[in-house]
């Protein structure tokens, strides 16, 4: 049970959106998809949900094909950046039409949840601001409970306060109803508790994927003096660095054996937001 | 295939949007009956209303197309279903039909010169050798059914002009547009200036499609429901060739 | 995208397409161009003077003959078939003549083909294009004019004895008291006498006007009309003839109608 992607390309004219991407979502997880922006998530995932259907490639889901499949789409719900709904179509409308289409979606937690969030379902979505946009969609997505649930920037436009409910709320309905969620964004740092697993796309291509553990782990800083970092990581594959003054942390990629450590420097660890930058920094 | 739910989601917009325009009709036409009424004139709205109903169900297909396709695709349903739940949708032009006839003997019958109905089945090469039909109830019958299938033509010609629109830049919109409206008048230029002889072969050639045979009102009827049949399927195929690459309207581009 | 996904909408065009034509063709009588019937037209011009502009009586069958034909072969049914009668039918052919329009190399002998079906076929009174009320008068009036119809065509076809002997078929339908199917009877025998030039043949119509008016002896009407007219359908004059008929004038030439206007000015 997952969904696999298999050497999808897609281009738009002349250029490049997605070149030869091959990976899998697999059940019960919740996935990153981070890349910047023009990175190709959108595409992607759009792909997977069947409203692009020109590609080079195959995306199964569940062993069957993806592209025009009722029963394999019903599977499958994407929350995106863009409002497809009507926008005369009030959000109370859009819960109802949404248990029509998607039988498992909790009407009931959804108006729940959008008290909790201070939404007024009688508003039609039009007329809600981008953040209470943002918010109707992804209480319809997180309570579609379909087995695939995709968020393509979740927390646009959300006060602090909100994307904190929306971290729990990812959470909580994760634990009581296990499924795949893929949150794609570009703001890591704060999504980066709530994943496992994290793909990383850069121009189209996927440059990383693995667990966010073994990503974290797989890096370290190296902080301290200017002179003092550079000596110590001359032999080491530094991803990028960091200059304030005449202090330096600089990123390694590797697990190196660290047996000796200067008192001058200090070995911190990576964290997901950072390994992010450098691995998709200018000419990477 | 969530057919079902693509087509109970149609029916409810499609109910709304109608139940909005027959309360606006209806005002319309209580008000030009009493105006007859006093006046014993015809105030227009009569000559004008089948019209009325030709552009309704056009919009209504042109809109069925691009809007609900949008709602469908964030809603798991493929375009095939999409297309199909309009298809299914199509049927409701009997009622429409039913209700213009109805209209046509309540509103029309009394004290009018001529009624759509009665131009309707007199017309030129209708009326050559057509028998009407005896029976009002029979009549009825008639009239909705032929007009019945000419809304489903409507509505289908609309829904395949909104897949073409969809599906071209807006560069090619205009374009197509220009050449369309250039093109009718070409032609209508041409048969006012000249009526060449293949234009009345053409002309002929399409009453006897739509025609057909002998002087039996069932069965010019029944060659007229093919007819449109013919055409609506013909607009239905063009849509659902397009529709198979339509993607989502906004944000399929978003890289 | 997968094949099924175009394969329906292309065969359901290219099926609608074939049915269309096949409606078209098929069910053809193109019964609306005999809407149009092609008749002459007048009007004054300002110094006074008559202008009659004729159009070409053979039109239709110039322009849709071979189809109807086509369609009638493809579809022999009773609507195919009214409208190539109409299309091929003596009077149409001497109008046509008259005004001076050509007709169409075969005219005369679809003309003969086509009311030779149509007299041998049995009519549904009640539909078609020839649709006629109920009643046994005339039921036998549209027999009687079938016969009539086919008798000259053949005539003008020069097929004479064939001619007669249908003739004698027609007046085997009829009794005394049906003097109502003289009305269609006497045209043949009008177009005889006024158009042949052989001695015998009006020799002929003379007996027969003799035969039926030993026939209908008893019949006031037939009476009346004689004491009216002084003749059954016998005319020697050839203007009465017109009057009555209400044909213009024309003269037969080696079997051939040339037609001579009448009304220029």
């Amino acid at each position: 049970m997952s969904i696999e992607i298999k050497n999808v390309t897609k281009t738009f004219g002349k250029v490049r959106a997605l070149e030869d991407v091959s990976l899998i979502f697999e059940s019960e997880k919740i996935y990153g998809l981070l890349g910047r922006n023009g990175a190709g998530k959108s595409t992607l995932l759009n792909i997977i949900s069947n409203r692009l259907v020109k590609f080079d490639g195959e995306v199964l889901i569940d062993g069957e094909d993806a592209v025009e499949n009722d029963k394999m789409q019903s599977k499958v719900f994407l929350m995106s950046e863009v409002d497809n709904y009507p926008s005369s179509m009030k959000v109370k409308d859009i819960f109802k039409w949404t248990k029509e289409f998607y039988p498992d979606f909790d009407i009931q937690k959804a108006n729940g949840l959008a008290e909790k969030f201070s939404l007024e379902t009688k508003k039609s979505i039009g007329a809600l601001s981008t953040g209470y946009r943002t918010i109707a969609k992804f209480i319809v997505a997180i309570m579609s409970n379909a087995p695939y649930t995709f968020l393509d920037e979740p927390i646009l436009g959300l006060d602090a306060n909100h994307r904190d409910l929306v971290y729990k709320t990812i959470l909580e309905q994760y634990g009581e109803n296990p499924r795949t969620i893929v949150i794609s964004t570009h703001i890591i740092e704060e999504v980066a508790s709530l994943l496992e697993d994290v793909v990383i796309l850069n121009e189209g291509r996927v440059i990383k994927t693995d667990s966010v553990e073994n990503l974290i782990s797989s890096g370290y800083g190296v902080s301290g003096k200017a002179q003092d970092v550079d000596e110590f990581t001359k032999d080491k594959n530094v991803i990028g660095s960091d200059s304030v003054g005449a202090l330096k942390t600089a990123y390694v990629l590797g697990k190196d054996n660290i047996t000796s450590v200067p008192e001058s420097i200090e070995i911190i660890p990576i964290n997901l937001q950072k390994l992010f930058i450098e691995l998709t920094g200018e000419g990477k | 295939m969530k057919l079902k739910s693509a087509v109970k989601y149609r029916f409810f917009k499609t109910a709304k949007i109608t139940g909005i325009f027959y309360a606006l009709m209806f005002e319309l036409l209580i008000g030009a009956f009493i105006i007859r009424g006093v006046t014993r004139t015809n105030t227009g709205i009569e000559d004008f209303f089948p019209f009325i109903m030709y552009i309704f169900t056009f919009v209504l297909g042109l809109n069925a197309y691009s809007k609900e396709l949008d709602m469908f695709l964030q809603n798991g349903i493929t375009r095939q279903c999409s297309h199909y739940s309009f298809i299914a949708l199509l049927p409701i032009n009997l009622v429409y039909g039913l209700i213009s006839t109805l209209t046509d003997y309540l509103f029309f019958r009394v004290d009018t010169a001529s009624d759509p109905k009665t131009e309707f089945f007199s017309s030129h090469c209708l009326g050559a050798g057509f028998k009407m039909p005896d029976s009002m109830i029979s009549q009825i019958f008639l009239y909705t059914v032929m007009v019945a299938f000419i809304y489903t033509l409507s509505m289908a010609f609309g829904y395949m002009i909104g897949s073409l629109s969809r599906s071209m830049k807006l560069f090619y919109k205009v374009l197509f547009g220009t050449v369309l409206v250039a093109v009718f008048i070409f032609f209508v230029t041409l048969w006012q200036l000249y009526n060449p002889d293949w234009f009345e072969t053409i002309a002929i050639i399409l009453r006897t499609f739509f025609l057909g045979v002998g002087t039996s009102p069932f069965g010019r009827t029944t060659n007229f429901i093919i007819a449109t049949l013919v055409l609506s399927t013909v607009n239905l195929s063009v849509a659902h060739l397009l529709i198979r690459k339509s993607t989502i309207k906004k944000g399929a581009d978003k890289k | 995208m997968k094949r099924r996904y175009i394969v329906i909408p292309v065969t359901a065009l290219v099926l609608a397409l074939l049915i269309g034509v096949f409606v078209t063709v098929f069910t053809t009588p193109l019964s609306a161009y005999l809407c149009e019937s092609n008749d002459y037209t007048e009007y004054v011009k300002d110094d006074g003077t008559v202008v009659i502009e004729t159009n070409d009586y053979f039109y239709t069958s110039k322009k849709v003959g071979k189809i109807m034909q086509t369609a009638y072969k493809l579809n022999p049914s009773q609507e195919n078939l009214d409208a190539l009668v109409m299309m091929y039918s003596a009077k149409l052919y001497i109008d046509g003549k008259h005004r001076g329009n050509t007709p169409p190399a075969d005219y005369l002998k679809n003309c003969v083909k086509y009311q030779k079906i149509f007299y041998e076929s049995e009519y549904n009174e009640e539909e078609g294009m020839f649709a006629v009320g109920c009643g046994d008068m005339v039921a036998l009036l549209h027999n009687v004019g079938k016969g009539v119809d086919y008798a000259k065509a053949l005539y003008l076809d020069g097929q004479i004895d064939e001619s007669k002997k249908i003739m004698e078929e027609v007046l085997g339908m009829i009794t005394p008291d049906d003097n109502v199917a003289l009305t269609l009877i006497k045209d043949y025998y009008y177009l005889v006498y006024s158009t042949t030039e052989s001695v015998t043949l009006k020799q002929w119509v003379l007996e027969k006007e003799a035969q039926l008016e030993k026939f209908f002896k008893g019949n006031e009407k037939v009476a009346s009309f004689i004491e009216k007219h002084g003749f059954m359908f016998s005319n020697p004059d050839f203007e009465t003839y017109i009057d009555i008929a209400g044909w213009p004038d024309f003269q037969q030439v080696e079997g051939e109608i040339k037609a001579e206007p009448e009304l220029d000015n």
